[in-house]
């Protein structure tokens, strides 16, 4: 190939740089594509991934926050699909974050001290192991679809790509969902100006007990603090164990002190 | 930071609920809801259509209950001031609820000079009478907090005359130096490397300095330094003017010749940029201006050859790249071209310059990354004064060798994969180039390597160690870099 390129000139041996390049620029672009019936797509994909109804994981989160040294996290994770969850930190120190579906607490029982923490802007209010869990509810009232066909994603699998807009928010979803097991591989949420607010990348997929469920999570946001990253490995999965509501529930001792965190 | 105004919102909501029952001639339950309307609403937040099902007989529950949604979905939103006021039920079974949108009635701003406030004014409240709201108001303060340089803005809205709007009080603590950079390298040509930045922006301008200089085999092989003040002319700033000073010395090797030579210069240069969008989460930033160089140069082509040189050029600069878009920069895909058409005397004639830089990144995974680059340079000058490094950082593996080339084109991948979560990588690299020697003949070389990089907080360490393909991987050369913010 190179002979090649030599008797031609440089021509040749400039241009398919020039070329290389438009079209990895280009390749940006989609347009929308046909398919039979995406809204039937998107619903299945949506129960697909809507089969985990409780998890129970020891966990490892690593936490970057910008211009801080990063944290890891370690501890046993539990949730269930009504949006309640409750994670015992083993390490770096004993914490308890709990959030029994009404307000979301933050327990250091050693130093005695809670934290009440409210949420604004954009949070994705589902707990990490149903992303498609903000569809589920009023789906063709308020969002749009748009898909625009499948596309080489990763170690060249095929990925369904849908772009999801959220009339109610104003902001623009891109999912990637894998062709053969519907599960989500990346959600990408913009703003209305097309900045990216946070990143979910989903991988790693374990079959436990006929369910696919992803065993490593990076969420990338820009939150108060800066560009924050966790990455969450899980392992020791149990999938959709009854749980007694005790589990999301707890009574903190009187003499604690409490704190509200705004974010 | 925000305080919240001290509302007891249910309790006020609820005895304006009361008040309204008690107030009013009609009894509510003598007629069906038939039909909800809003009055005072006026932003779109589609309430109608949730609204829409809520009709028939309704007793003070349901009422309450209409009156909680709607409240809470303005709260839900960022408009957490506004309310819903009264309820009227008319004989024809209209129900109307009176939303108080609660709007900034004004702004005082207390910290800075008076055209400071009107401008942290204009950021915070672009409208006057806007309804306020919370999320808005947080993403603009860190929007005056950028773009002017401070440190600290608190906002305290305050009710304003009881008439449910929202006066801010607005306390702004300014930063007293701007940002600082730093990093430190090994250059294959200059040695080692430090470099130091300060960025200090100021509104509707900023001032960017930069210092580096290169040591290499006991001898100050490099010196420069550069200074550049840009002034946005328009309201949106998307025009800038554009004033800069570049002035060192260097220390360049002519490697056929086997000689030296050192040049003395100092550049000052203006002109205009441009900053537009372009297809699709692309912007282009374009800078375009006159170049004036005067050049002191020795020992060059001849040994004890002095000469004073007059470098006239009219530059483009252009970058298109989604980074402003990205949450992680360096998932960014970028495109610079640089062109520059001048005139000295040297190249009498006139000459051209022109390069191009071509990145990109994709990870298959989450933990690995592979970047592919293009490097292309190219001047029509026969000058050697004007060509270009061939065994520069863009093409690695090749220690001591000062080729220079008027036409080169390095093509590059690097790779790396994430051996510690979040703060080690580690991966191959490959880079090729195809260039014109210093005999003008096409030739081609092909480097090979392995990079490491190892991040804590806002510092980052990478050191790569690369070699010739064609020769022993022990007549390799390490490259390194270290890079900060402080």
């Amino acid at each position: 190939m190179v002979s090649v390129m030599r008797k031609r000139g440089c021509k040749f041996h400039c241009c398919a740089p020039a070329v290389l390049i438009i079209g990895i620029l280009f390749s940006t672009a989609y347009g929308e594509s046909d398919h039979p019936d995406k809204q039937e797509l998107f619903k299945k994909i949506i129960k697909e991934n809507s089969k985990i109804q409780t998890i129970d994981s020891e966990i490892t989160q690593y936490i970057t926050v910008e211009q801080n040294p990063q944290e890891i996290y370690r501890g046993r994770y539990r949730a269930d699909n009504q949006g309640r969850f409750r994670i015992d930190f083993t390490s770096p120190s004993e914490q308890l974050v709990l959030n029994d579906g009404r307000i979301f607490v933050w327990y250091y029982p050693k130093n005695k001290v809670l934290y009440q923490i409210e949420r604004q802007g954009y949070a994705s209010h589902n707990t990490g192991f149903n992303p498609m869990m903000e569809f589920s509810k009023e789906f063709e009232k308020r969002y749009d679809v748009l898909y625009l066909g499948k596309h080489i994603y990763g170690f060249f699998k095929m990925a369904h790509l849908f772009i999801v807009r959220d009339k109610v928010k104003g902001i623009k979803l891109d999912i990637r969902i894998d062709a053969k097991m519907n599960t989500i591989l990346a959600k990408t949420v913009r703003g209305e100006n097309g900045i990216e607010i946070m990143k979910e990348i989903y991988e790693d997929y374990k079959l436990i007990n006929s369910v696919n469920f992803p065993a490593r999570v990076v969420v990338t946001a820009r939150t108060k603090s800066g560009i924050t990253k966790n990455v969450t490995e899980y392992s020791k999965i149990i999938l959709n164990r009854n749980f007694s509501p005790s589990v999301f529930y707890m009574q903190f001792p009187a003499n604690i002190s409490r704190k509200r965190i705004y974010e | 930071m925000i305080k919240q105004i001290n509302y007891t919102r249910i309790t006020v909501m609820r005895l304006i609920i009361i008040l309204t029952f008690l107030l009013s001639s009609q009894s509510i339950y003598a007629e069906a809801v038939r039909e909800i309307v809003l009055i005072g609403a006026t932003l779109d937040l589609k309430l109608q259509s949730r609204l829409a099902g809520k009709k028939g007989d309704l007793d003070r529950k349901d009422i309450e209950a209409i009156g909680v949604l709607i409240t809470d979905e303005y709260h839900n939103r960022g408009y957490t001031t506004s309310f819903v006021e009264k309820y009227v039920l008319k004989k024809d079974g209209v129900l109307e609820i009176y939303v108080k949108e609660s709007k900034i009635a004004g702004v005082s701003i207390s910290g800075v000079s008076k055209d400071e406030a009107a401008e942290i004014e204009h950021i915070l409240v672009p409208e006057t009478g806007e309804v306020y709201n919370k999320f808005f108001l947080k993403g603009r303060m860190k929007e005056a907090r950028e773009q002017l340089n401070l440190e600290l803005i608190k906002i305290y809205p305050q009710n304003y005359e009881d008439s449910g709007d929202v006066f801010l009080a607005v306390e702004v603590t300014k930063r007293k130096t701007g940002l600082f950079s730093g990093q430190i390298g090994i250059d294959p040509i200059y040695g080692v490397m430090p470099e130091l930045g300060y960025f200090f922006p100021m509104g509707n301008s900023s001032l960017n300095i930069q210092a580096r200089a290169g040591i290499k085999g006991g001898e100050l092989r490099k010196i420069e330094g550069e200074t550049r003040y840009i002034k946005y002319i328009d309201k949106n700033k998307v025009i800038n003017l554009l004033f800069g000073l570049q002035g060192g010395r260097s220390v360049e090797i002519w490697e056929t010749h086997d000689s030296k030579y050192a040049v003395n210069s100092v550049a000052p240069y203006a002109g205009l940029g441009f900053i537009f969008d372009f297809f699709s989460n692309y912007i282009i930033w374009t800078n375009l201006y006159l170049k004036e160089s005067i050049n002191y140069i020795q020992d060059y082509k001849e040994e004890k050859a002095t000469s004073t040189e007059s470098d006239t050029a009219l530059i483009a600069d252009i970058l298109i790249s989604n980074k402003y878009y990205l949450l992680d920069k360096k998932d960014a895909t970028e495109l610079n071209i640089f062109v520059s058409g001048g005139k000295s005397n040297l190249e009498s004639r006139g000459y051209i310059i022109t390069f191009a830089r071509f990145n990109t990144s994709f990870l298959p995974v989450s933990w690995l990354r592979f970047s592919p680059r293009l490097n292309i340079y190219y001047t029509t000058s026969k000058e050697r004064y004007y060509w270009q490094y061939v065994y520069d950082k863009n093409l690695m593996g090749f220690s001591d060798d000062y080729t220079a080339s008027r036409f080169k084109n390095i093509l590059g991948l690097e790779s790396e994969a994430e051996i510690l979560t979040g703060s080690f990588y580690m991966g191959p690299l490959i880079n090729y180039g195809y260039f014109l020697n210093e005999d003008q003949k096409w030739n081609s070389k092909t480097g090979i390597g392995l990079k490491g990089r190892y991040v804590y907080k806002d510092t980052t360490v990478q050191l790569i160690y690369a070699w010739d393909a064609s020769r022993s991987i022990t007549k390799g050369g390490i490259y390194l870099y270290i890079e900060s913010s402080f």
